[in-house]
């Protein structure tokens, strides 16, 4: 019985399984191969909660790089919800780019249990432009303040000299809970 | 004549018959020189009855000390030969369990050296090959296409408490479509 946790940590420590952990973050610029930045996008998401008549209450900024074709999700989780967004950009001559958005929504009713709404949408979009997603509704009676806002831009066109001017700037969000992981 | 020492301890101690009990204590009364010595008797004897008072209460400490041992060893658990062979079971268990993790870690170096001759093989297959192999980094793009099924997860926490009943249908619109008037 003693040597089972000996047996478990001479496993561990086995060089062979900490080569596991040396691999870059995914979303990062480090994980796209250095052979395809020249195609990579750079994808900047503002989740943000406005209130009617309010400033923003909440934001959070994140800027995540890939490939055409290669999707990205965005995952928020609530209290009483939880939303998947999954995006994947393919490159076009004109516009820029073809979009396949999908939205996921899992909500908490207070009658009903659990609600499920769905929502796919393929945008042709330009660099730059914005693409909003609205969970609960564009503009529903009550009001639904969570919003998700996209844009994409070719990462060959920021300036490699002064990344701060051209490159969404995580640390600028004018009210961060930081509650992103 | 003024009674000696032993005497004058003698009456203290109220070990004298009467009537010479009295009569020592009419003496002393009058006699300072006995006065002073039955004084000085009284001081010791005060002194002797403090130190076995003193002695007394070491002598219970210490003799609570002993029936604590005594009672430890009255009440320690028996360790029984069932204990004893308890510690031996284990063995043939350690020994499969030394064997595997040779086994194993010969298997994972034996892997390794094949990752390697492989990794060789490739490295060779690049250089031997007239694409751009030095700069397309094969490993890296190996690397992003294994990590494809799993897509790029971002992870935010929503506060909570924040949308009420509103439920309306989830809306994915580009900005330049959006109504004028509708609530971004």
């Amino acid at each position: 019985m003693i040597l089972w946790p000996l047996l478990l940590a001479g496993l561990l420590s086995f060089p062979g399984w900490s080569q596991e952990a040396v691999f870059p973050e995914p979303g990062s610029l480090a994980a796209i191969p250095p052979a395809m930045l020249e195609e990579a996008l750079s994808i900047s998401i503002d989740a943000s909660i406005n209130i009617p008549g309010e400033d923003i209450k909440w934001l959070v900024r994140e800027v995540k790089y890939t490939l055409p074709g290669a999707s990205i999700s965005i995952k928020l989780y609530g209290s009483d919800s939880a939303i998947i967004f999954t995006l994947t950009p393919h490159k076009r001559k004109k516009p820029d780019l073809l979009l396949i958005a999908q939205g996921q929504v899992w909500f908490k009713n207070k009658d009903s249990g659990v609600g499920y709404r769905t929502s796919v949408e393929s945008l042709s979009i330009n660099y730059g432009e914005k693409v909003l997603f609205y969970p609960f509704g564009a503009n529903p009676p009550e009001g639904s303040p969570l919003r998700v806002e996209i844009v994409i831009e070719q990462y060959k066109n920021k300036d490699p000299k002064n990344p701060g001017t051209a490159l969404p700037d995580q640390n600028s969000a004018s009210v961060d809970n930081g509650t992103n992981p | 004549m003024c009674p000696n020492h032993e005497l004058l301890s003698a009456w203290l101690d109220d070990e004298i018959p009467s009537p010479w009990k009295e009569n020592m204590a009419r003496h002393i009364e009058g006699c300072k020189s006995c006065e002073a010595a039955v004084a000085k008797l009284m001081s010791v004897r005060e002194a002797f009855a403090a130190d076995a008072a003193d002695l007394d209460a070491v002598s219970e400490k210490a003799k609570n000390r002993t029936y604590e041992k005594l009672e430890y060893r009255l009440h320690k658990p028996f360790r029984s030969n069932r204990a004893i062979k308890r510690l031996y079971i284990p063995i043939p268990m350690a020994m499969a369990a030394i064997l595997a993790i040779a086994v194993l870690g010969f298997a994972l170096l034996a892997s390794q050296r094949r990752n390697s001759e492989l990794r060789m093989a490739v490295l060779m297959a690049q250089e031997a090959s007239s694409l751009v192999s030095s700069s397309l980094g094969i490993e890296t793009v190996i690397d992003f296409v294994s990590r494809q099924s799993g897509a790029v997860n971002i992870n935010i926490n929503l506060p909570s408490d924040v949308f009420g009943s509103a439920r309306g249908e989830p809306v994915i619109i580009k900005e330049a479509d959006l109504k004028p008037g509708s609530r971004r």
